[in-house]
C-alpha cells in the first residue's frame, strides 16, 4: 500500500474462526505503513471487538468486510458490517462495552450508517 | 486452533497453560476447560497467561464467568504472567483491579 488513496480490502466469512485474520491482515497493514507496535496492538483489538460484535449479534450474515487505507497521513480502517453497539455488553462486567474499549483505544471511532447498515470508521497514527 | 497448552498441578493449584489468541472464537475452550475443572472439585486454580499475547472482551467475559463460578465455591483463581496487549486490555476495561495476578516464576500462594 502507498501512502495514497489505495485501499487495501479484506472479507471474512460469517464465522468467528477467521476474525484472526483480519487480524493478521491488519496487523500487516500497519507495520507496512509504519505504524508503532501500540498502534497496530490497539488496531488488532479495535476490528476483533468490531468483528465479534457484528458476529454475535447475527448483523453479518454475508461476512464482514474491512478497509484499510491512507487519509491525510493516518491509517483509516472501515469494519462493516459492525453491529449496532447498543448491546454486547462483557458478562458480568459491570460498565464495560465494546464500544467504550474501541473508543478508549481510539477516541476518533464512530459508527455510521450505510445503506442500513453500521459501519464503524477510526483512524490510527502512521509512524 | 487449541489455546490450552497443559493443565498440571502444582501444590493444591491446577495449573492451566496457555498460549496463543483469546478471541470469540477460542476463549469458550478456555472458559470450558476451566468449568470442567471446577465441577470436578477444582477450588484453586492458576491460569498462566505468560504466553498469550491477544486477549478481547470475549475473553475477558469468559475468565469473569470462571472467577464468578470459583467465588460461588470459595475457590481462588489468579491470573499468572498478565502482561502486555492483554494487560492493557484488563487495565482500559478496570478489571485489573478485579482479578488477582502473579508474575511468573512466583510461587502460589499457600493459601
Amino acid at each position: 500500500m502507498r501512502r495514497t488513496n489505495d485501499v487495501q480490502t479484506m472479507h471474512i466469512p460469517p464465522d468467528a474462526v477467521h476474525v484472526a485474520s483480519i487480524r493478521a491482515f491488519l496487523g500487516a497493514v500497519g507495520r507496512h505503513l509504519g505504524c508503532s507496535d501500540e498502534t497496530i496492538e490497539d488496531l488488532r483489538l479495535a476490528v476483533t471487538e468490531a468483528c465479534g460484535q457484528a458476529l454475535e449479534q447475527g448483523a453479518a450474515p454475508d461476512g464482514v468486510d474491512l478497509r484499510a487505507s491512507v487519509e491525510g497521513g493516518r491509517l483509516a480502517v472501515e469494519i462493516e458490517p459492525a453491529g449496532t453497539f447498543e448491546r454486547g455488553e462483557l458478562d458480568g462486567a459491570e460498565g464495560v462495552s465494546r464500544r467504550e474499549l474501541i473508543r478508549a483505544l481510539f477516541p476518533d471511532a464512530g459508527l455510521e450508517e450505510r445503506e442500513g447498515r453500521g459501519v464503524l470508521r477510526l483512524t490510527a497514527p502512521i509512524g | 486452533m487449541d489455546v490450552i497448552r497443559q493443565t498440571r498441578t502444582q501444590g493444591g493449584w491446577s495449573v492451566i497453560e496457555v498460549e496463543g489468541e483469546l478471541d470469540l472464537h477460542t476463549s469458550p475452550a478456555l472458559r470450558d476447560h476451566v468449568l470442567g475443572l471446577i465441577d470436578q472439585g477444582a477450588r484453586r486454580l492458576a491460569i498462566d497467561m505468560s504466553k498469550v499475547d491477544f486477549m478481547d472482551s470475549s475473553s475477558l467475559g469468559a475468565l469473569i464467568t470462571c472467577l464468578k463460578r470459583l467465588r460461588e465455591s470459595d475457590g481462588r483463581l489468579v491470573l499468572v504472567g498478565m502482561d502486555g496487549p492483554p494487560m492493557k486490555v484488563m487495565t482500559l476495561t478496570g478489571l485489573d483491579r478485579v482479578f488477582e495476578f502473579i508474575d511468573p516464576g512466583a510461587e502460589l500462594p499457600d493459601d
